[in-house]
């Protein structure tokens, strides 16, 4: 059941009008129900895979209240990780992991040709797994209590506008939600649904649409000369509105159902550094690996170097560098077991890294040039910057393999292409399009108008907004492309 | 009546009225689009130029007689060529079959065919896996009696937007065809207007672009069984063509080996059409979409097609094969020896 399909809205619609028939104190255990139905509506074999790790992570969870701290407690921590990360391993990186063995093997014996396993991947796991790690740890270091209710935990590790793709939402923002349901509020649902809709907007008709032409250049880049740069440009564009579409829908359809999910997207494209790109980018999991992978390597890096300085270089120095450094390619990893993902992640740790060492001599720069003044040239030329370094870094998170990667980028050029697509041309006025709706709801508040019309005439603009977005969608149910991470 | 029971009653109205309003616009504004649509595309179909059937039929009458006619969709376009046929048997072949146009164009244009070129000995009737999961293109269909046709396209609905989203993405696919095309881009479209050229078309060169590796998964398609769609109007047809003493080749042709698999029910299509056939008179079914019968696994016979791919069109080398073991089965219905 994809959020783009009639399946689901049928299926949803259904939860909502339950919604006000069962009392409010049990809101949860219909919620659950629809979880785990709508889990088990991709295929049944995948239930257990939820419940395995929340019945797992949540005996853990009691064990470590249960227990003083130190070995006993570890202990609980170890095993309620190892089982999420254990069936995360396998169902997601053991052929990797088998093919780097083997490879190696095959240097020293002669060994068969490998044949991988090929694990069909839950949908999904990564992201509960995330979300079960997350609590397990702020348990352990009592930022957030045990939840003593089974339900509302199995609730939280499931809650199916999240289940799929995110937000990795935290326990200590959520369980209380769940714990006391609000009241519906006209006001609140009508936002939610407005953010469904503009969600929708993004998916089918721009990322839907744009694909078109990115799915045919990456698969063909001969000739294609400025197509494939273009295509680069459109790909970025597709997988922010494909992803983003898809957490304003769970944000939208949360709200609805009365619960405040993390935002997960916040423009990203018009940051102006790297790591300004980085807080606006699938924030829920960038907040996610900072708390919970960059600062302990961080601090672990920090606490082995014995005095101020190694090399010349301060202790934090290092912290940071390494702690980015890893974070980035574990975060690369994350997203698939492929050298192309490593590599992607790899490419943010340098920029990063970069950015940091290149700090002093960046403002001393931008102060003998007198930029420094200038300051919408400094921040266009910021955001142009980032913009073309984040879009090179997805030639290879979009690549099939290093080897595809590699050839796509030897055969970009600025020449025309040989078969010029009509839709490069169609594709740049819609991002033409959704660039100035992007502009105009980040800047609504500052511009002021919006909120200045009558309620009625808003009301007609987003009936008419529908019925476009209708008219323009692509009229295919295509999965959304974070699914498959 | 307590401040707190009379606020919320307040809230509720102002939640009611809020939605009523939305509802209104939402169904005014489908409306309204749904009817700025039709006007565009009635603006648009009258704007294309295109060559009506009259001139296509007097241009052809002028050549000679053509006992054999070709019916289908775009896989015949490329897979099926009069040329072929001319050069292994001497006779003449019109051919009538494009992109859109399903059962329902074939049937109406048959009606027209047979009144301006009279009777033709054979038809070779190119049928796909899909062709009861397909609709015949607006735009053809347009060069037939409207009423009905409308009719039968546009659909009622709480909102008509969504209703004829399909026909709204074929006007916008076509417009785009259409610019594509005048800036010198699609020839297809140039070929089907032009009768002369459809005539000595000879398929293209496979681009060399089919991906061979076979995924590990990939989407399967069923077998959209009959009626479906348009299957009537294949039935009226079949029907027509009996009562007017035609024999009929249905010809299965030839898909890649990723798109053959990804199509998953062969034996019920073969089934199908095989029972089709033994029931009716004068109705022959030609398969040369299996393994054995050709070489479906030559990427250079197949311009597209693949795993998760549902169609795949007959590059010029692939052509040439089929219509060499095509002429010798319509040789006997030729009467030829």
């Amino acid at each position: 059941m994809l959020f783009n399909s009639i399946e689901f809205w049928g299926f949803f619609a259904i939860v909502f009008a339950a919604g006000f028939l069962v009392p409010r104190k049990t809101k949860w255990l219909l919620l659950l129900l629809a979880s785990y139905f709508f889990y088990g509506y991709w295929k049944r074999e995948y239930l257990l895979l939820l419940a395995l790790p929340t019945l797992a992570s949540y005996f853990s969870a009691r064990g470590m209240a249960a227990s003083p701290p130190g070995r006993r407690r570890r202990l609980w921590l170890a095993l309620g990780l190892t089982v999420s990360l254990g069936l995360l391993f396998v169902f997601k990186y053991l052929d990797l992991f088998r093919q780097a063995v083997h490879d190696l093997a095959g240097y020293l014996l002669h060994v068969q040709p490998f044949s991988p396993l090929n694990i069909l991947l839950p949908i999904g796991i990564s992201f509960f797994t995330f979300k079960i790690i997350s609590y397990l740890i702020d348990v352990y270091y009592q930022r957030v209590p045990p939840e003593k209710h089974l339900g509302i935990y199995a609730l939280y590790v499931s809650f199916f506008p999240q289940l799929l793709a995110g937000p990795i939402e935290r326990a200590v923002n959520f369980i209380p939600q769940l714990k006391a349901p609000v009241a519906f509020d006209w006001e609140r649902a009508a936002s939610g649904f407005r953010l469904v809709v503009w969600g929708l907007f993004k998916k089918m008709v721009i990322a839907d649409r744009l694909a078109f032409f990115v799915n045919e250049v990456f698969r063909h880049p001969e000739g294609q000369g400025l197509q494939l740069v273009l295509a680069v440009y459109f790909y970025a564009f597709q997988i922010y509105c494909d992803f983003s579409g898809y957490s304003d829908i769970a944000v939208g359809i949360t709200r609805v159902l009365g619960f405040e999910s993390m935002k997960n997207f916040d423009f990203p494209y018009f940051s102006r550094s790297i790591t300004q790109f980085w807080s606006r980018w699938h924030i829920s999991l960038s907040s996610w690996l900072r708390d919970y992978l960059f600062l302990p390597i961080a601090y672990a890096v920090m606490r082995r170097i014995k005095g101020e300085k190694l090399l010349a270089v301060k202790a934090e120095t290092w912290g940071y560098f390494i702690g980015i450094f890893l974070t980035m390619l574990l975060g690369g990893l994350w997203h698939g077991a492929s050298w192309t993902f490593v590599i992607w992640g790899g490419l943010f740790g340098v920029y990063q890294v970069f950015s940091y060492a290149s700090k002093r001599l960046r403002k001393k720069l931008l102060r003998k040039s007198g930029l420094q003044r200038l300051s919408w040239l400094h921040t266009a030329a910021g955001v142009i910057i980032t913009f073309n370094l984040v879009s090179f870094a997805w030639v290879f998170f979009r690549s099939s393999s290093l080897h595809a990667a590699l050839a796509f980028l030897r055969q970009a050029s600025l020449s025309w292409p040989q078969d010029v697509s009509m839709h490069m041309f169609f594709n740049l006025s819609l991002l033409l399009l959704f660039l100035g709706l992007e502009f105009f709801i980040k800047n609504q508040e500052r511009l002021g108008f919006w909120q200045r019309w009558p309620g009625v005439v808003r009301t007609a603009a987003f009936a008419l907004f529908c019925c476009l977005t209708i008219v323009f969608a692509v009229d295919n149910s295509n999965e959304f492309i974070y699914f498959q991470f | 009546m307590n401040s707190s029971t009379s606020s919320f009653k307040g809230r509720a109205k102002k939640a009611v009225g809020q939605l009523l309003a939305f509802v209104f616009f939402l169904l005014l504004f489908d409306r309204l689009l749904f009817l700025g649509v039709r006007s565009v595309e009635a603006r648009y179909y009258r704007n294309i130029s295109s060559s009506s059937l009259e001139d296509k039929f007097a241009a052809a009458r002028a050549r000679g007689e053509y006992p054999v006619l070709i019916l289908g969709t775009s896989r015949t376009f490329d897979g099926i060529h009069p040329r072929h046929i001319y050069n292994q048997l001497g006779v003449r072949a019109f051919k009538e079959a494009f992109v859109g146009k399903g059962p329902m164009y074939s049937y109406f244009f048959y009606q027209e065919y047979r009144r301006y070129m009279g009777i033709p000995r054979v038809v070779i009737y190119g049928i796909d896996y899909f062709m009861f999961n397909i609709t015949s293109e607006r735009h053809w269909m347009k060069r037939f009696p409207v009423d009905l046709i409308d009719a039968h396209y546009f659909k009622a609905g709480p909102s008509r937007l969504l209703a004829n989203k399909r026909q709204i993405d074929e006007l916008s696919n076509l417009m785009l065809n259409n610019l594509k095309e005048q800036t010198g881009g699609d020839l297809n479209y140039q070929i089907e207007r032009d009768w002369a050229r459809m005539e000595s078309y000879l398929g293209v060169p496979s681009p060399g672009k089919i991906d061979e590796a076979k995924p590990q998964h990939f989407r399967r398609q069923n077998f959209a069984g009959f009626p479906g769609k348009e299957g009537e109007y294949f039935a009226l047809l079949i029907d027509q063509l009996q009562k007017d003493r035609v024999q009929v080749m249905l010809v299965g042709l030839p898909e890649y080996i990723g798109t053959y698999w990804t199509n998953r029910n062969h034996s019920k299509f073969r089934q199908f059409f095989g029972k089709f056939a033994r029931r009716r008179p004068g109705v022959f079914f030609y398969n040369y979409d299996r393994p054995e019968r050709f070489d479906l696994a030559r990427a250079e016979f197949f311009i597209d097609g693949g795993y998760g791919f549902t169609n795949s069109h007959l590059s010029s080398a692939g052509s040439a094969i089929l219509n060499r073991m095509l002429a010798d089965d319509l040789r006997q219905h030729l009467g030829m020896k």
